[in-house]
């Protein structure tokens, strides 16, 4: 079973898209509303989730993901295990 | 022979007479230009050894002319473009900001300023970051701002959206004669009447295994051995016009230059200066790689002529002086045939010994140069000189010349047979 540590997901997420550290990001962040990050950036984050813990999107994925929520689903499909820090 | 009267906005040729009105650069010997300005001035040597941009394992050479602390990804990024990985925006966008400094808050019309930023190779560092990255990866492949980050149009498009020039916009990419190519097009652009400033140069930034070993394998790109005095001391791995001469040194760097016509840099009340008073651009139609003297002449007479002036009245040629064997035997061959017995007083240096050679951005980077030379009345050297008894001009060796310059001429020449050339006049609050 991979598990990934939840902060360390979010920083990632944060670093990828450059979200400013004063923008909180929630489990029901949504992208583009709550966290500025538009579709090129979402495709650098979902790549960079891929190189940095090994979990691939499918194309269906990605085109519904919307939402910090919707990764953390993705990644619960694969039996990923979210540690808290 | 026509002359330009000083009295009038315009000029022998009834166009609106062009001058410049700031400058900006970035490269291996400082940030800004006024730091390159100083390590030229002083005969400083900006290349050096570098394992971690060019490690052995991928690259044929590991020296080069590096901007150090400055880029994405860490120190220095500017976090505007912070996305866009390609290291050749970032470091034309900091020669813009500092060459648009003097108009910064001006009350000039943003639709009326043309934005001309060229580069030979773009963004293929990033494009090349990108493609190690993708063959790691499974079925999701490249990053999506690849494409935005490699087009050679994006650095005018950053520029546009950062300092807000509205105005027509190219990206031109002419090899090595990239930069030159710029100014003149901007030139162009003022003189049609579409625009009353321009903001013009290039950026460069090519330190990838597919250019860099393409380029050593042409026999272009200085490969020194063990014994070599490049090897030993990389500071001295470039040195044009000389004996031992090996090959260019490639480097990276930016230069941009903000022109304006005599009326919009009065009404602004900007300082002024230089003025560009000739240009020529031509095409060798002759071979993919080799200069061919019979276009180089006739474009250094092109511009010569453009400005109204005979070929003695230049007092200083900046040359492309690469530091390849065929490039400066062929550069001395066309000057003797345009200047005849003229050619051996003509004072004549290559930064290049210096800079290195940074393709696209090198001619925008010796335009700056020879401004500032007009300005100051100093003729930069030509570092690294040992005399070569076939190429017997002045190269003015190792130690700048203070002396009084009137009109400046440059030129640069492209791989694919581009050629252009500019020719500067010293401002004379006239």
């Amino acid at each position: 079973m991979i598990e990934i540590r939840h902060d360390e997901l979010i920083q990632n997420i944060r670093t990828t898209a450059k979200i400013p550290s004063n923008v909180l990001i929630t489990s029901t962040s949504r992208f583009q509303e709550d966290l500025g990050v538009d579709s090129l950036d979402l495709v650098s984050v979902l790549l960079n989730i891929q190189d940095d813990f090994g979990i691939e999107w499918s194309d269906e994925e990605i085109s519904g993901i919307m939402s910090i929520s919707n990764i953390m689903d993705g990644l619960h499909k694969r039996g990923v295990k979210l540690l808290a820090a | 022979m026509m002359t330009t009267s000083i009295s009038q906005n315009v000029d022998h040729r009834n166009r609106p007479r062009i001058v410049i009105v700031g400058m900006g650069a970035t490269s291996c010997l400082g940030l800004n230009w006024p730091a390159t300005w100083a390590g030229l001035r002083d005969g400083r040597g900006g290349l050096r050894r570098n394992t971690d941009r060019l490690p052995g394992d991928r690259f044929m050479t590991d020296i080069g002319g590096f901007v150090d602390g400055f880029g994405p990804n860490g120190q220095g990024c500017d976090p505007r473009i912070s996305k866009l990985e390609s290291r050749f925006l970032h470091l034309g966008l900091a020669a813009a900001d500092e060459a648009w400094k003097p108009l910064k808050g001006a009350d000039y019309d943003p639709d009326r300023v043309a934005v001309i930023a060229a580069s030979a190779f773009g963004g293929v560092d990033l494009q090349d970051n990108e493609r190690l990255k993708a063959e790691a990866r499974g079925r999701l492949n490249m990053g999506p701002y690849t494409v935005p980050g490699l087009l050679i149009n994006q650095l005018g498009g950053q520029i546009s959206q950062h300092l807000g020039l509205l105005g027509p916009g190219f990206g031109p990419s002419n090899a090595c004669a990239s930069g030159g190519h710029a100014l003149i097009l901007g030139a162009m652009l003022i003189q049609l009447g579409m625009a009353d400033l321009a903001l013009c140069g290039a950026s460069e930034s090519a330190f990838v295994p597919s250019i860099v070993n393409s380029f050593a394998t042409m026999k272009a790109l200085a490969i020194l051995k063990p014994g070599d005095r490049g090897f030993e001391d990389p500071s001295q791995a470039s040195r044009p016009f000389s004996s031992d001469r090996a090959g260019f040194v490639m480097s990276e760097a930016s230069g941009m230059i903000a022109l304006a016509t005599i009326d919009e840099a009065r009404r602004l009340k900007l300082e002024i200066l230089a003025e560009l008073v000739g240009m020529a651009i031509n095409s060798d139609g002759h071979h993919m790689a080799a200069p061919h003297q019979p276009q180089i002449e006739k474009c250094l007479r092109l511009a010569i002529q453009d400005a109204g002036l005979e070929p003695d009245s230049i007092d200083y040629y900046n040359a492309h002086g690469t530091s390849t064997s065929i490039n400066d035997a062929t550069e001395t061959a066309s000057l003797k045939g345009v200047y005849g017995d003229y050619a051996k007083r003509l004072p004549i240096s290559s930064i290049k010994g210096a800079l290195g050679h940074s393709l696209g951005a090198a001619s925008a980077l010796e335009a700056i140069t020879m401004i500032e030379s007009l300005r100051i009345g100093l003729i930069v050297p030509t570092i690294n000189y040992v005399e070569d008894t076939e190429l017997d001009l002045d190269y003015v060796p190792g130690q700048a010349r203070a002396i009084a310059l009137q009109h400046a001429l440059s030129a640069s020449f492209g791989f694919g047979g581009t050629n252009n050339a500019l020719v500067f006049r010293r401002w004379n609050d006239d």
